[in-house]
């Protein structure tokens, strides 16, 4: 089974909850370091070791600190698991 | 009555994968968020000298899997030092069950790997840091060892003794050896032994060491993690105690009821027969350390005795045993009536079979006892008891390591007991010699495992460490008393231990607990009178207080007090104090029993 945008979208979603302890509706495509109170770098360092395990992809040292949005981490993970990246204006 | 780990949280719990911090997390989210009742907490404080925070959701998961609460609180980054010796920091502040000091090796010295680099300061800052923790808590304390590099300077030419690898085992053998030297305050975790289990691959993560001073991956953290609540496990009483083992396919392969004692799979050479003979060596190093054996299975017991007895590789002999139920009955009933005949509570059993459906029944019939399955993959078989560290003991006492025949004479007491006409009767012909007095330096480790494993018997359940023991032992207005007993069917061990402290001349029952198996013979209260009598006349005391603190298992000693004399004073939610004056000890004494100091 290919796994789709709404896939990686819904599977992310889910790691930024659990990793930063909110309700799922917390987090939205827009959430990043700013608006998030509790993304901070701990857990940030936890958020990327978490998705490196559940998509089975890594991520490079120089590529980590520019991850601090839904939106970054998204594309970066599509990217890396070949899942057509371009984002429809919805 | 007794405890067991809800069901909901074992779903929850076997979703999550050791090779996933996503899954470890989600479970652990899932968890806090489901209010599901653990009425146990264990406290760690982790003082580092790197960025270990990533290490706290497996701690937690692990935790919860134990059936503990966790609370888990780090130093400063690189504060060790300073966060032990801070009156305010979380050492004193978070009541720890533990302090982890977890150190690596980089940063306790700015010139390692460098040219001429040697282990003396590390050591030197290893040790200074050691005498600090062990003063300024008395909590039990996990210090790591170190992780040399994987590529040595010297390329393919021989190690040259002064090389970067064998300095930083000179420093794991010094940290090995503390440990061994002290190990009532100090236990190990041994970071290079999860190298060797892991692979650098599945251990190291350089990536993260570079950006944010954060070593390890996820399986190491997860491996890291369920090593240290082992030790939370044993501190809070929930390591096993017995083994219950299934006969055929289980000690060894095959059926000796069809097979015949040469036709069953056992030996020293061949497959499968070496898995069992393997099997078998563990259980012995278990029986060695005072875990408990026992047999339950359906055969003729003639046919399991004599494998036990004449075959030639059969390493588990009848000696070893406590007990057996080897006849037709239905498992269930027999684990019940192993349990009894033991005076543990079902948790504190492992029960081993190969047969799933028998697994399944006695997990759902009797959810507090922990079932193991013999693996289809018998080559993982021989390091099935030692994987998940159940029967975990700190240190090793001479009690443990003689406790089957403790309980074998036991069995013999209970066999003379039935042709008596009553117990009094009975209990006069035992002989019994109570040996009561402050417990001696080389006794304060008994006395702190007691403490940490008595359940049943123990009317306030107050965990200590051997650290806190030796405070209590000392001090100016506490004492610790040790209660030894022995009969004319032997040795019966150190079985007793009362706290006492004093306030003025009002003297307070601490602690009072007593191993189960000695219970029903008025030792309890033939110890306790002698306490009360020494300590009345040694420091004066006019009033007893003394307290009865409910748990699930402590219901035996309800009644204790009041049976004893004491007087209720107060009572909330099943907590009760009693009190009682001076002067009374005497009736607490008895015939049978005579008392030496």
């Amino acid at each position: 089974m290919t796994l789709t945008r709404m896939d990686v979208d819904k599977r992310l979603a889910k790691t930024m909850a659990v990793t930063f302890s909110v309700p799922d509706t917390l987090i939205s495509s827009d959430s990043n370091t700013e608006n998030l109170e509790r993304w901070d770098s701990i857990r940030h360092m936890r958020l990327i070791l978490a998705l490196e395990d559940e998509f089975r992809v890594q991520f490079s040292d120089s590529e980590i600190g520019g991850l601090i949005s839904f939106q970054a981490l998204a594309d970066a993970i599509n990217g890396k698991l070949g899942v057509d990246s371009t984002r429809d204006t919805r | 009555m007794s405890f067991s780990i809800p069901r909901e949280l074992k779903d929850i719990l076997s979703r999550a994968s050791s090779d996933n911090a996503a899954s470890i997390m989600a479970a652990v989210h899932e968890i806090e968020q489901s209010g599901i009742p653990l009425d146990v907490t264990a406290n760690v404080v982790v003082l580092r000298n790197f960025t270990a925070e990533a290490l706290e959701p497996f701690v937690r998961y692990h935790a919860y899997a134990a059936g503990l609460r966790p609370s888990i609180v780090f130093g400063g980054y690189d504060l060790a030092t300073q966060d032990l010796m801070d009156e305010a920091g979380p050492v004193r502040t978070a009541r720890p069950d533990l302090v982890v000091l977890a150190l690596v090796i980089e940063n306790l010295d700015p010139s390692y790997q460098m040219p001429g680099w040697a282990s003396d300061t590390v050591i030197e800052r290893l040790s200074a840091l050691f005498d600090l923790a062990r003063k300024s808590t008395s909590a039990m304390i996990a210090v790591n060892t170190l992780i040399p590099p994987s590529y040595s300077e010297l390329g393919l030419a021989p190690p040259s003794g002064r090389d970067v690898i064998s300095e930083v085992m000179k420093v794991n053998s010094f940290v090995k050896a503390f440990v061994a030297e002290n190990a009532s305050r100090f236990c190990l975790v041994d970071w290079e032994r999860y190298l060797r289990i892991l692979g650098e691959e599945q251990s190291l993560d350089h990536r993260y060491w570079y950006l944010a001073k954060a070593p390890f991956r996820t399986r190491f953290l997860d491996l890291y993690a369920s090593e240290i609540v082992r030790v939370l496990r044993v501190l809070k009483g929930k390591a096993k105690k017995c083994l219950i083992l299934d006969c055929d396919n289980t000690l060894w392969g095959g059926v000796v009821g069809e097979d015949g004692l040469d036709g069953i799979a056992l030996d020293a050479h061949d497959y499968p027969g070496r898995a069992f003979f393997d099997f078998q060596c563990a259980v012995l190093h278990l029986a060695e350390r005072g875990i408990l054996v026992a047999l339950c299975s359906k055969n003729n017991e003639a046919d399991v005795m004599e494998v036990l007895e004449r075959h030639p590789a059969c390493l588990i002999k009848p000696a070893h045993l406590a007990a057996w139920r080897i006849d037709w009955n239905d498992k269930a009933t027999n684990v019940i009536a192993l349990a009894e005949e033991l005076n543990l509570g079902l948790d504190s059993f492992v029960f081993v079979d190969d047969n799933p459906l028998e697994c399944e029944q006695l997990r759902r019939f009797l959810p507090d006892l922990t079932v193991l399955k013999v693996p289809s993959t018998l080559f993982t078989y021989p390091t099935l008891l030692l994987r998940d560290g159940l029967f975990d003991t700190l240190k090793v006492s001479a009690e443990d390591q003689r406790r089957a025949t403790l309980y074998q004479s036991e069995a013999r007491r209970k066999k003379a007991r039935a042709s008596y006409r009553d117990v009094d009767e009975y209990l006069a012909t035992l002989g019994m010699v109570a040996t009561i007095h402050r417990a001696a330096h080389g006794e304060l480790g008994r006395v702190a495992q007691l403490t940490q494993k008595t359940n049943q018997f123990n009317v306030t359940t107050r965990r200590y460490t051997e650290g806190e023991i030796e405070r209590l032992a000392a001090g100016p207005n506490s004492a610790v008393y040790t209660l030894s007993a022995n009969d004319r069917f032997g040795d019966m061990g150190l079985v007793g231990v009362l706290i006492a402290t004093m306030t003025e001349d009002i003297g307070t029952i601490d602690t009072l607990l007593m191993s189960c198996r000695v219970l029903g013979r008025r030792l309890e209260t033939t110890f306790v009178g002698h306490c009360l009598k020494v300590l009345e006349k040694a420091w004066g005391v006019r009033t007893w207080q003394a307290e009865y603190i409910p748990t699930r298992k402590n219901q035996m000693a309800a009644s204790f007090w009041n049976t004893t004399g004491f007087a209720e004073v107060s009572s909330h939610e099943g907590r009760t104090q009693y009190a009682l004056k001076a002067g009374n000890a005497d009736r607490l004494l008895s015939d049978f029993i005579e008392i030496r100091e």
